[in-house]
């Protein structure tokens, strides 16, 4: 009988082949659907809510101040006023370029003002739209003298901030309070209605109270304040000249605002307007009369012409007023007048 | 884990550790005490459900069934096909289990995704308004779309130069104005990012300066570069948007990459690596298992050498005695050569040979736990031959062909002689009172060891416990 043939002996081979192949099979199926697991692709979530809050960070505004610091710098060094137009607009402009001729013409700086870029408080504008206007106060420049509050402008979105006006801030003023940094404080249109009136007619009692003085209508809305004594003093210093009056002097005085203000709200709910102010001074006497202007700064302003009976000043004056909300009562339910600042920015001879 | 139970039959019926001591486990055939332990259950299991069954109650013919395939399904080396089954379930096993470890690793290491993602903008314009754009933006949530961090490279087709301005959302659309422009809005796959552009702007008259974002206040960051700028953003808060744009003479819209990180996880490492090491144990443990029982059958075999058994000495001695004998006579020998595949059939000691295997005389009243259920289930005792292929001295003869019929009683008693003098009733499998080999036609012949007797199968299943 022969022996029977063991099954270890047999097919060991072929059966650990086979074996041998299943395994492989299947780790390569695993691997291949391993492998081909793959994440979907996320999506982006809904757009968030259009996000309102201020339109600068305090840094970047007190890098503006700063490219307007020395953009100032170069030009009070040179005392050249072509290199303030990158970043100097309006108002601002007018009475630094005047400021710095005369300065050139009188070789000393005492008309150009101290316009410190350090800064002691920020108010960063809110406002989606443009143009845009942001604030600052500045530190005081000198012991004596007070702080200016200054306003940046951006005229639109490919425009950078330019220092548009200052005004100095009248001593014992308090400033009000504006919003954080974080929220901004908004800018309102010109003929915004939750003031207690528009920042218009605002502006436009102001200046009529100026103008007029207590025969104004609106004379007992606003309290005295550094600006109209200024005026009124100018005007009586003419008026009362006995010279003046012999010679048939007249003066009269004009104002008128720009076409741009500047309202930007408070905590309060009312509102900070700054306007700019085109002041008109005519003096004239009698034919044959000669009148030189009263300082030496309209003088260097007047520059070689030499004087006739007629001479014409014109001043830009930057006002900031404080409007309290509509529904104020009492003692707060007045506008206040913080400060202004007037700089002559051409004296002619008529 | 019938394996593992096979070394361990305390429970066996009828209780009773004398019998039973560690020292014999060496030698005690492993598939009897499996078959021992099987059948105890398949007992209990059968008393249980006896009176589900409308059978004879006392003769439970699947317990014997059970107690026949149970050594082959637990790998018991009866034959060459068991053991082969061993190897290879153990082989397959070990193999298995290393599959899984190695693809476990390498769904880790080979087939991790990258834990960077990034996407770019397609290089070719799609239209004529993007192709005189040269400003490009991105939309609201694109920038932290994988994660808080982005780095973001813009880069010019042409080498012009290239800037990146961060600004707020309505400061860059109002910058950008009515100027044509391509939006990214997302990604399309992880590679891809998707764009659009803005749709009734007027084209870009070519001879016009390109939109020049350089300086603008509004900028909360602003990176310029020739050919390529880049940048990285960190926790982008949320109105913030990138603008893109390629200044200077020949100014073309830029490509922007974005690359974030992302977490990647491994959920697949472990689980596979311990359910392969757990296959690897199982694999190792069942070829473990197959190589004991052969090197015990070996043993068993240098045992049972006749030159070391002292012809005559064992005859008389207790199956207890015998076995403390064979290990004697193990520790002094050593072990035997070849293995045995399966055990031989009981036979008759041979008058002038040597015995090989020894005939137990169980009396009736011995009482113990092994020889219980033998006499419960009629299952003679055996003590298999280990070794005897190497017997040189005696030569392996011819065996006769299997006789069913009942044979002649041989002059020595053997232990199968006497159950079937003392038993009447038996089971309905076949009960060869004599190993097919040697005792049909003469009695001089020996168990062949190369050619175990395909007849003995069931009878050895029947017999095969191990005391």
């Amino acid at each position: 009988m022969s022996p029977r043939p063991t099954p270890s002996t047999a097919r060991p081979t072929a059966r650990r082949a086979r074996a041998g192949a299943l395994a492989l099979t299947a780790a390569l199926a695993t691997g291949a659907v391993l492998a081909g697991c793959s994440d979907p692709v996320p999506t982006p979530g809904a757009a968030a809510a259009p996000t309102t809050g201020a339109d600068l960070t305090v840094d970047q505004e007190t890098a503006v101040l700063g490219k307007i610091g020395s953009v100032l710098d170069v030009a009070d060094r040179k005392r050249d006023p072509k290199a303030l137009e990158s970043r100097l607009t309006g108002p601002a402009l007018a009475m630094r370029t005047s400021e710095l001729t005369v300065a050139k013409v009188k070789k000393s700086d005492a008309d150009v003002t101290d316009l410190p870029t350090q800064v002691q408080a920020i108010v960063v504008p809110s406002t989606p739209g443009w143009p845009r206007a942001a604030l600052a106060v500045s530190s005081p420049p000198q012991s004596d003298e007070p702080p200016r509050l200054m306003v940046m402008r951006q005229a639109g979105a490919r425009d950078d901030y330019q220092l548009w006006g200052w005004v100095r801030l009248f001593p014992g003023t308090t400033m009000p309070k504006f919003a954080t940094a974080e929220q901004g404080a908004e800018n309102l249109a010109s003929d915004d209605t939750s003031l207690l009136w528009a920042p218009r007619t605002v502006v436009t009692r102001y200046l009529d109270v100026v103008q007029k003085g207590s025969k104004s209508k609106y004379a007992d809305q606003f309290g005295s304040d550094a600006y109209r004594s200024t005026v009124a003093a100018a005007a009586k210093s003419w008026t009362s000249n006995a010279d003046f009056k012999k010679a048939d002097g007249s003066y009269s005085m004009s104002l008128s605002a720009g076409k741009w203000l500047v309202a930007s709200r408070t905590e309060d709910g009312g509102a900070v307007v700054f306007a700019g102010v085109t002041q008109k001074e005519k003096i004239a006497a009698e034919k044959g009369a000669k009148i030189t202007a009263p300082n030496s700064t309209q003088r260097a302003l007047m520059g070689k012409d030499s004087p006739t009976n007629e001479l014409d000043v014109v001043y830009r004056v930057v006002v900031a007023v404080h409007v309290p909300a509509k529904g104020a009562t009492g003692a707060a339910a007045k506008p206040t007048v913080l400060g202004v600042e007037q700089v002559p920015v051409s004296v002619s001879a008529g | 884990m019938l394996v593992l139970l096979a070394e361990d039959t305390s429970d066996a019926p009828g209780g009773g550790k004398d019998h039973l001591r560690d020292g014999d486990r060496s030698r005690r055939p492993p598939d009897a005490a499996v078959t021992a332990v099987v059948t105890a259950v398949v007992k209990k299991v059968w008393t249980n459900v006896r009176p589900l069954v409308a059978n004879e109650p006392s003769d439970p013919p699947g317990a014997l069934a059970w107690a026949r395939l149970a050594p082959i399904l637990v790998g018991t080396p009866l034959y060459g096909r068991s053991r082969v089954l061993h190897r290879i379930l153990g082989a397959l096993l070990v193999v298995g289990g290393l599959v899984a470890v190695t693809l476990g690793v390498a769904s880790a290491t080979v087939w991790r995704t990258s834990p960077t993602v990034t996407a770019t903008t397609s290089t070719v314009a799609a239209d004529s308004s993007e192709s005189s754009a040269t400003l490009l933006t991105t939309a609201p949530g694109v920038l932290d779309l994988v994660d808080d961090t982005v780095a973001l490279t813009a880069t010019s087709p042409n080498g012009g130069d290239v800037v990146v301005a961060v600004g707020r959302t309505a400061d860059v659309a109002g910058w950008v104005g009515s100027d044509p422009l391509v939006t990214v809005d997302g990604l399309t796959t992880w590679d891809r990012l998707s764009t659009s552009a803005s749709t009734g702007a007027p084209a870009r008259a070519s001879s016009a300066a390109a939109p020049d974002p350089r300086g603008s206040d509004m900028w909360l960051q602003e990176v310029e570069g020739t050919g390529s700028a880049s940048l990285r953003m960190s926790d982008v808060p949320a109105g913030t948007t990138v603008l893109v744009a390629g200044v200077g003479d020949d100014a073309e819209l830029p490509t922007l990459a974005l690359t974030w990180d992302r977490t990647v996880t491994t959920p697949y490492l472990w689980p596979l690596v311990l359910v392969g090491l757990v296959l690897v144990v199982a694999g190792a443990v069942v070829l473990a298992v197959g190589r004991a029982r052969v090197r015990s059958r070996r043993a068993r075999a240098a045992v049972r050498r006749p030159s070391d058994a002292p012809q005559g000495a064992t005859a008389t001695m207790t199956r207890r005695e015998l076995r403390e004998h064979a290990d004697r006579i193990q520790r002094e020998g050593g072990k035997g050569k070849g293995r045995r595949p399966d055990p031989a059939p009981e036979r008759a000691p041979v008058a002038e040979a040597p015995a090989e295997t020894v005939a137990i005389q169980v009396p009736e009243e011995t009482r113990g736990a092994a020889d219980a259920w033998r006499r419960r289930w009629n299952v003679p005792a055996r003590i298999p031959p280990t070794g005897t292929e190497d017997l040189p001295d005696v030569a392996p003869q011819p065996v006769a062909a299997p006789v069913r019929t009942t044979v002649p009683q041989p002059p020595a008693r053997t232990r199968a002689s006497v159950r079937a003098a003392q038993t009447t009733a038996q089971t309905p499998a076949p009960q060869q009172p004599t190993r097919g080999a040697g005792h049909a036609p003469a009695p001089t012949v020996v168990w062949s060891p190369l050619r175990p007797d395909p007849q003995s199968t069931p009878n050895d299943t029947q017999d095969g416990g191990r005391a």
